[in-house]
């Protein structure tokens, strides 16, 4: 059987790059927890971040 | 009774071979513990540079204690380390802890051994550095640690009573694994908050009443900074008896509350590595 061929165009790799996209979010519901515990590491580390600054060099807010 | 009295006797052989023998693998790892160590190090010397400045700027702590609590930290947290957050969670994830269901022990035995073997090597390898770092603030004049064998005592059964309360932390956030299959964010969070409310990144003495108040009463002050302040010999006797109350509260509660959890846990377990 003859192999098909694909037009190797830029726009072939955007395609492919939106279906890694659309893949990548799919898979993100899954682990819906995990990204939700990063998102809130974040402010975590902020709020320290801000606690050990104002504590080293006094008020700075 | 006699039963009880093997049962014992067993549990204590079991967990000495098992501490052996996690002795002898972290022995086989030593570069890389070596290279471990040193970065602990490092980061305890900058943590200590901030705060000695912070110290000498603001003028609201004694210098001499925020340094000689950093040196402190090189040995004690060496004792109080917990690797089930790593390890444990690892091996629910790929279904080796069905291996560990399956021995004639407890689970948490191994756990036990497992830590109580690299700690005690790491413990001996980070010796050298607590000495020179011990030799240098002294030299400089900022030691304030009079080894007094009272003091001695009491930290090292805070060292204890810390070592177990981190570890059925450790426990109980491993048990998370069952439900959620990628824990890698969550560890990174737990250890975040592991290390800064066990004043690890800011010394209690330089936080105000209310964020000291709140330190106090989470268990994670008992996994390093308690053990570490009786040490300092700055405790009132009040203050000793408030913290062994709430460290024994704490160990009981999380013994406790490790239990039913698991119990709950346990069912969804599903051993999808193998």
């Amino acid at each position: 059987m003859l192999q098909r061929e694909y037009k190797t165009t830029i726009w072939r790799y955007v395609r492919i790059w939106f279906l890694n996209l659309r893949a990548s979010i799919k898979k993100s519901n899954t682990y819906k927890g995990e990204i939700f515990v990063r998102f809130f590491r974040t402010f975590f580390i902020l709020g320290i971040q801000v606690l050990l600054l104002t504590l080293v060099f006094g008020n700075i807010l | 009774m006699k039963e009880k009295i093997n049962q014992k006797s067993n549990f204590k052989n079991i967990l000495k071979r098992i501490t052996k023998m996690f002795f002898a693998q972290e022995f086989m790892h030593k570069e890389q513990l070596i290279v471990w160590i040193i970065a602990d190090i490092v980061k305890m010397a900058g943590l200590c540079f901030v705060w000695s400045a912070s110290a000498k700027i603001t003028g609201n702590m004694d210098q001499g204690y925020v340094i000689t609590y950093y040196v402190l930290m090189i040995l004690v947290s060496k004792l109080m380390q917990d690797i089930t957050p790593a390890n444990g969670v690892q091996q629910i994830l790929n279904g080796k802890f069905s291996n560990s269901l399956l021995k004639p022990m407890s689970y948490l035995t191994e756990y036990l051994g497992s830590n109580l073997g690299s700690n005690l090597f790491r413990l001996i390898v980070s010796v050298p550095a607590f000495v020179l770092g011990m030799y240098i603030t002294s030299r400089l004049g900022f030691w304030i640690v009079d080894f007094n064998p009272y003091l001695i005592f009491l930290g090292l059964i805070a060292v204890a009573i810390g070592f177990l309360i981190n570890f059925l932390l450790g426990n109980i956030f491993a048990l998370i694994a069952f439900y959620n299959k990628n824990m890698e964010g969550m560890r990174i969070f737990y250890n975040n908050i592991a290390a800064t409310f066990s004043g690890e990144y800011i010394p209690f003495v330089a936080l105000p009443l209310l964020a000291l108040f709140t330190v106090q009463v989470l268990p994670f002050r008992y996994t390093l900074s308690f053990p570490i302040e009786i040490l300092l010999g700055r405790m009132t006797n009040y203050d000793l008896g408030v913290g062994f109350i709430i460290g024994t509260i704490w160990l009981i509660a999380l013994y406790v509350l490790y239990l039913v959890l698991f119990k709950i846990s346990i069912k969804k377990y599903a051993a999808e590595g193998i």
